[in-house]
């Protein structure tokens, strides 16, 4: 066994053999945590002065769940523990020293990396004193930090590129602060050099990165891009040159001469057999207006492309936009909730077309690959918001539906976010509710929405990694839920006790663990048989935050 | 191409109600009398009426129609209309972007830019210009497009000249400034591209202090290395200024006569003095620059002056008060005598050599008292818009036909008239009914497309709002309509000689439109902080809008 590495004993033979007398289970299981601890002071002030590791106190947990693994954030002995799952009912603690004063911690998108920040000592006085550092793990069955990056700056944000190629650290509350300065850290390869680059500044600051797919220019390669939103323009980042400079586009300005401040950026690449129309649109604050950027030819030799703007108007305040396929093309469409209607535009002419909606829809996401009944050449999206409706959009026509129809259902609550369902049941949306009562289960396939009641308010929804099962749970709440997602049969189980974050991962024996956290008195955990979890097959581990100081 | 509509408001709006009262008095005393009236029948008011009655010289008789436009008695055989409010003429938008060759030019004053479109690939440059640019005129060719810029805020002229390479690559665009007079607002130039003259105008609705003179022009040399600009000082407040076909002369026509000026020696100037009738007169020069035609209103005699020798005039006497007066650039002229329901028509050889030697046409039972001539001469449009009146009379000016007429009923009362260059059709705008009771006219929810040189019948369009702008080619046209209050916003677009109309929206008012007729191209400038130009392809059938090509000088990316 490692140093860092623990087969934690469960409690699992205890907690069964107590449970006749479950209403002193929690107390029973202080006392012997208090008794060992006792002993390990007692024995340790017998000997010598003990380490100071053993009073510092576990600060309120940061809890990151991974593919495998759960993160856990121990600021306090400025070190990470891994929770992994070997066997059903087992777990495992790995722990890792991070930086001082951790800022900031993110997982990427598919749970494969944990990304930790970190301060350093700031002021720094002493050659000794630690640098700011990104560290970054790898957060499947076997935790490992992967790289470790030294920064100059104590950075406080983190961009992390849906690809893994990149994460960009940037801005922090140092003394002085270059709010423009990003730092790229390539997340593959060797190199541990962070890349900074200060992007040009009209008076703004970044408020959003977002990394771009593949897209083709006029000239050269097809390549990703950086887009940095602020509160006044969009730059470009070429990420396949950072030496390169990058592309600024100035937002309109309104009646004050005030640039209108840009809220959403989305992209498309186009046809993929041209290279002049890839292209961005950006929606504007309070602006019926939306800027389409085009990624056209260059006059300029040593340039790939130049960016041509242009506006459209889309005939109300967009609440949202996006890049859709239709049986006509490419079309920018915009919901226009105050009007109740879309937009749909078409980039290469700006000519538009209203799609009049029978409630006020204000968000959409793209379902084209998750219906089996799929218009030719066009894009199905489903439309929901402030009404108690959701809608089927098809932007083509099929042997079912007609030209551009829109095809609502009552739910009866409104809809404050939709989850999606990774595979194998990526046919499923998980509505949440505003009100947070109840949820639906919504089959694409046969556009049919199962409602699922909770009790009360105030519960959370997440959904497996592996797209098998929801679970349901509310803060500190010793009763939660799993939901088979492929009967919709929802299984009550019960844990004390209550439960402060619930994780799915994956398992060493190829099944699933759940593991239930516990922020009470101290850091525990409770694990179940995610596939299969039953209140009685359970195995509590307590005293975490004790693991891996021996 | 010309167009008319009202101007004038007040006296006229009084004028107009009074006389549409008495109309509807005496249409009531003819329908009294009915068919048996000694007044000839009234007209049919179909969509196509066969050649008229027409005659040379002399008339037949008045008439009433079914709109209450009557007749008001006698003059010698000829029925007289009652008084008549004026004809009047549009103000034209000097704001508008304008075009050359395949390229857009217009003009931001916010931004001290000029934003060169390239109709063709719609690529956009946007060039650095003075201090608030805003009067832009064209004044290059197809092969050679340049354009020129008045620069209100730093009181001088940028022009743009470009200079395309032999590949795709993006043309450059050669610069340079001339300083101005202050308040230059006007441009014109010479055929030949080698002059330019800036000069300063009223804008509409402008109040003018009595001492304002507007008497500064500013003569631009348009040399191939710099404009070369010569300040000048001509008579007071002018109206007109025109360079001649041969580059020889500048004429400015003013409030109290004529200015001369030699441009390449300004010493030998001369000024012709009209008077202090500038209200009443109306003057039109010929392209030559040789000669102008002074019409007053209220009188029958028309002034023919020769411009190189000012002490030569000839008064061309017409049988009633001339209420228009028209002059193609082929030199055929028309004076509209619209108490006689008469024109005669004429050129400047024939009257040179005889005064008297003009064709009176009469047409009974019309009413028309303002006339478009096509470029070419051989065709006029009448009409009249001091009164509602739905019809227009078109008169074959050509050899083969002379003054045959035809009458079309528009189905609404005629705002104003636009001909196509090569004169072959013509979009005329309606009026609004009600408001052209009122002082202030304006065009109605309508517009019809008539060919002028073939018997059909006129396509009617109406409009989701009012018509604001015409743009006509030979082959194909756009009307635009809008209405801020609606939100209504339309792009009409013409394709000749089918006379077939398809609708487009626009997405904010339009400001100016305009046709690449080379391109079969027309295109809709409209409002927007960013600069918006629709530009609507006819030959492939597609539309395409830039707008905020402004932001396009914003982009940093070096």
């Amino acid at each position: 066994m490692k140093r860092n590495e623990l087969q934690l004993p469960s409690q699992a033979h205890l907690k069964n053999e107590m449970r006749p007398d479950q209403k002193h289970r929690a107390s029973s299981r202080r006392l012997l945590v208090m008794s060992l601890c006792l002993a390990g002071v007692l024995s340790s002030l017998a000997c010598e002065s003990r380490d100071p590791k053993w009073d510092v106190r576990p600060d309120e947990a940061e809890t990151v769940g991974l593919l495998g693994s759960v993160a856990l954030m121990d600021s306090a002995m400025d070190r990470v523990l891994f929770l992994t799952s070997p066997q059903a009912q087992k777990l495992e603690a790995k722990a890792f020293p991070v930086g001082l004063d951790v800022l900031n911690v993110e997982a990427s998108k598919d749970g494969e990396l944990l990304f930790v920040l970190s301060a350093g000592v700031q002021p720094r006085l002493d050659e000794g004193d630690e640098r700011p550092q990104l560290i970054v793990f790898r957060g499947g069955m076997e935790p490992a930090e992967e790289k470790r990056f030294q920064l100059d700056d104590p950075l406080q944000k983190l961009a992390i590129d849906p690809e893994g190629e990149w994460v960009i650290a940037y801005q922090s509350d140092a003394t002085v602060t270059n709010a423009n300065e990003l730092v790229f850290l390539p997340v593959p390869g060797d190199s541990t050099d962070p890349i900074p680059k200060t992007i040009r500044s009209f008076g703004g600051a970044p408020e959003e990165i977002i990394f771009t797919d593949e897209m083709t220019v006029p000239s050269g390669p097809a390549r990703r891009f950086v887009i940095v939103r602020t509160d006044r323009d969009v730059t470009m980042i070429d990420l396949s040159d950072l030496d390169a400079e990058e592309v600024t586009i100035p937002m309109p300005e309104d009646d004050s001469d005030n640039a209108i401040e840009p809220l959403q950026v989305v992209f498309d690449e186009g046809d993929p057999e041209e290279t002049d129309d890839s292209r961005l649109a950006v929606r504007l604050k309070d602006s019926s207006d939306v800027v389409l950027l085009e990624l056209g030819p260059s006059f300029e030799n040593d340039k790939d492309f130049a960016v041509v703007p242009n506006i459209v108007d889309v005939g109300g305040i967009p609440s949202t936009i996006d890049f859709v396929r239709t049986d006509g093309g490419l079309r920018l469409a915009a919901l226009v909730p105050g009007a109740e209607r879309a937009t749909l535009i078409d980039p290469a002419s700006t000519a538009g077309e209203t799609v009049s909606l029978s409630h006020r829809f204000d968000r959409m996401t793209r379902i084209t690959s998750l219906v089996d009944d799929t218009p030719d050449g066009g894009d199905v999206a489903l439309l929901w918001g402030r009404s108690t409706q959701i809608a089927f959009w098809s932007l083509g026509s099929t042997s079912s539906t007609p030209y551009r129809s829109v095809d609502s259902t009552e739910l009866g609550v409104i809809i404050s976010e939709v989850l999606d369902v990774p595979a194998p049941n990526q046919h499923l949306k998980v509505l949440l509710s505003e009100s947070g009562n109840s949820f639906f289960v919504l089959d694409l396939r046969n556009r049919e929405s199962f409602p699922l009641d909770t009790r009360g308010a105030g519960f959370s929804v997440q959904v497996s990694r592996d797209g098998q099962r929801l679970w349901v749970t509310r803060p500190a709440s010793q009763d939660f839920s799993m939901v088979d997602l492929s009967n919709l049969h929802p299984a009550e189980l019960h844990i004390e006790p209550g439960v402060d974050g619930l994780f799915d991962i994956e398992r060493g024996d190829g099944g699933r663990s759940a593991i239930a956290f516990h922020e009470i008195e101290g850091w525990s955990a409770t694990v179940l048989d995610a596939e299969a979890p039953d209140s009685v097959k359970t195995a509590y581990y307590p005293a975490l935050e004790l693991k891996g100081l021996f | 191409m010309k167009m008319r509509n009202r101007g004038k408001g007040e006296l006229r709006g009084i004028a107009g109600l009074s006389f549409v009262l008495a109309c509807a008095s005496w249409v009531a005393a003819c329908s009294a009398s009915g068919a048996e009236s000694s007044m000839p029948t009234a007209l049919d008011g179909g969509d196509v009426a066969g050649d008229g009655d027409a005659s040379i010289g002399t008339g037949t008789g008045g008439s009433s129609d079914a709109d209450g436009v009557g007749f008001g008695g006698e003059n010698g055989g000829i029925p007289v209309l009652p008084p008549l409010p004026e004809e009047v003429e549009d103000d034209a938008s000097y704001r508008a972007p304008v075009a050359t060759g395949q390229y857009l030019w217009s003009a931001n004053p916010e931004s001290g830019r000029v934003a060169l479109i390239d109709v063709v690939n719609l690529t956009t440059q946007v060039l650095p210009a003075g201090l608030y640019p805003t009067y832009l005129a064209s004044i290059g060719t197809d092969s050679e497009p340049a354009a020129v810029v008045l620069n209100l805020g730093s009181s001088d002229a940028t022009r743009f000249r470009v200079r395309r390479g032999a590949d795709d690559s993006e043309p450059e665009v050669l610069r340079d400034t001339a300083i101005v007079h202050s308040g230059a607002n006007r441009w014109s130039r010479s055929e030949s591209g080698a002059w330019a003259v800036a000069w300063s105008a009223a804008e509409p609705g402008q109040t003018l202090d009595p001492t304002e003179g507007f008497q500064d022009i500013t003569l631009l040399a348009l040399g191939e290395d710099e404009m070369v600009p010569t300040r000048l000082t001509v008579g007071r407040r002018p109206s007109k200024v025109l360079i001649s076909e041969d580059d020889e002369r500048v004429i400015v026509v003013e409030e109290e006569g004529i200015s001369v000026i030699d441009p390449t020696s300004v010493e030998q100037s001369y000024w012709i003095n009209l008077g202090f009738d500038a209200e009443r007169r109306d003057v039109s020069v010929n392209q030559a620059g040789t000669y102008a035609l002074v019409r007053r209103t209220g009188e029958a005699v028309v002034e023919l002056i020769d411009l190189l020798d000012p002490d030569v005039r000839i008064e061309l006497v017409f049988p009633g008060e001339v209420t228009d007066l028209d002059l193609a650039e082929s030199g055929r002229a028309l004076a509209v005598i619209r108490s006689r329901s008469e024109i005669a028509a004429f050129t400047l050889e024939s009257v040179l050599e005889d005064p008297t030697a003009f064709d009176v046409l009469n047409i009974p039972g019309e009413v028309f008292g303002s006339a478009v001539l096509t470029p070419d001469g051989s065709t006029a449009v009448l009409y009249t818009n001091a009164l509602l009146n739905e019809k227009v009379n078109i008169v074959d000016l050509g050899e083969d036909n002379y003054l045959e007429t035809r009458s079309l009923d528009t189905q609404a009362p005629v705002y104003s008239v636009v001909t196509s260059p090569d004169g072959n059709h013509a979009v005329i705008l309606a009026a609004d009914d009600e408001l052209m009771l009122g002082d202030q006219g304006v065009p109605a929810n309508a517009f019809s497309v008539v060919a002028l040189r073939e018997e059909r019948f006129p396509r009617v369009v109406g409009t989701g709002a009012r018509v604001k702008d015409v743009a006509l080619g030979n082959s194909i046209g756009l009307v635009t309509a809008t209405s801020d209050a609606e939100g209504v916003h339309e792009a009409h677009l013409i394709s000749l000689p089918g006379l077939s109309v398809r609708t487009e929206q626009l997405a904010t008012r339009p400001l100016a439109v305009g046709v690449f007729a080379d391109l079969d191209t027309a295109y809709a400038a409209q409002f927007h902080s960013e600069g918006r130009v629709t530009f609507f392809d006819f030959e492939q059938g597609s539309t395409r809008t830039l707008t905020g090509f402004e932001l396009a000088a914003g982009v940093v990316d070096e």
